[in-house]
């Protein structure tokens, strides 16, 4: 039996975080994840960090003057 | 019946512009960009005064105007570079993998499991994600952007920034590879 090499595996990974593979790709997949340590590493941290990229929260504050330059503006509209 | 929620425009700038700022440059990644962008949704919120129903918070309002004219940014920055990116560039993926495809002993990833889960909900965590987004291309920090930060579908994110959805999922492999790379780098061997 074939097993697909880590560069088609990561890219399958990859494709399954966001739509169905299919039956074909699906089991490359599995076969490859069984005998790859660094793919299934790939495979836990890319799924816990995109995961975590939509609780991104930044606290950042534009400047007394960029905020009274807006406020002119939008006073002048 | 005067509505139960209504705009109050004067008060924006005091009350909401540090928090759009916030939500603009964890996705553009440029200061002046991201402030130029919460002016012009206040420009395009006073416009469209009549467009607010109260049925939101306007907080909820300005974030959606706010939303459409990121993407608008991201549509015409990949129109402009459609020429420049060329996704199948196979050098890339050799920083990653040998000649036969395998991981390279020195790119292989690293064993993360001494962290704790909870350390991945960190300020100092998201912090990482934000810095290696923004060491992305500019095209493909859009594309990783609208689906993993806006959470749209693949689909739509093709449609919107007309790229072939071969392109998009060869972009999302070779942006979470870097991504990847990037965020050990910086936490594990930090």
């Amino acid at each position: 039996m074939k097993i697909i090499p880590c560069t088609e595996a990561t890219f399958l990974i990859s494709k399954r975080q966001d739509t169905m593979l299919n039956t074909h790709e699906a089991w490359d997949l599995i076969v490859h994840l069984f005998v790859c340590k660094f793919c299934r590493r790939f495979l836990e941290q890319t799924r816990r960090f995109v995961r975590e990229f939509g609780r991104i929260q930044a606290n950042e504050s534009l400047t007394s003057d960029e905020k009274r330059k807006i406020q002119e503006i939008l006073n002048s509209a | 019946m005067a509505p139960w929620n209504t705009a109050s425009p004067d008060k924006w700038v005091d009350q909401y512009a540090d928090s759009l700022f916030s939500y603009a440059i964890v996705r553009v990644n440029d200061r002046e960009a991201a402030r130029d962008l919460v002016q012009e949704t206040f420009l395009s919120a006073l416009q469209n005064l009549a467009s607010f129903k109260g049925e939101s918070s306007e907080k909820t309002w300005l974030t959606a105007i706010l939303k459409n004219k990121i993407i608008d940014r991201y549509r015409r920055a990949a129109t402009s570079m459609v020429a420049l990116s060329d996704p199948a560039d196979a050098a890339e993926l050799d920083q990653f993998f040998d000649e036969e495809g395998e991981w390279k002993s020195s790119a292989g990833p690293s064993d993360w499991s001494a962290s704790p889960h909870e350390q991945y909900r960190s300020k100092e965590f998201h912090e990482i994600l934000r810095k290696c987004l923004a060491t992305l291309k500019a095209q493909w920090r859009s594309i990783f952007t609208l689906k993993y930060l806006e959470e749209m579908d693949s689909e739509e994110i093709c449609k919107e920034l007309g790229i072939s959805a071969s392109n998009y999922w060869v972009i999302m492999h070779r942006a979470k590879l870097m991504i990847r790379r990037c965020v050990e780098k910086n936490w594990l061997h930090a």
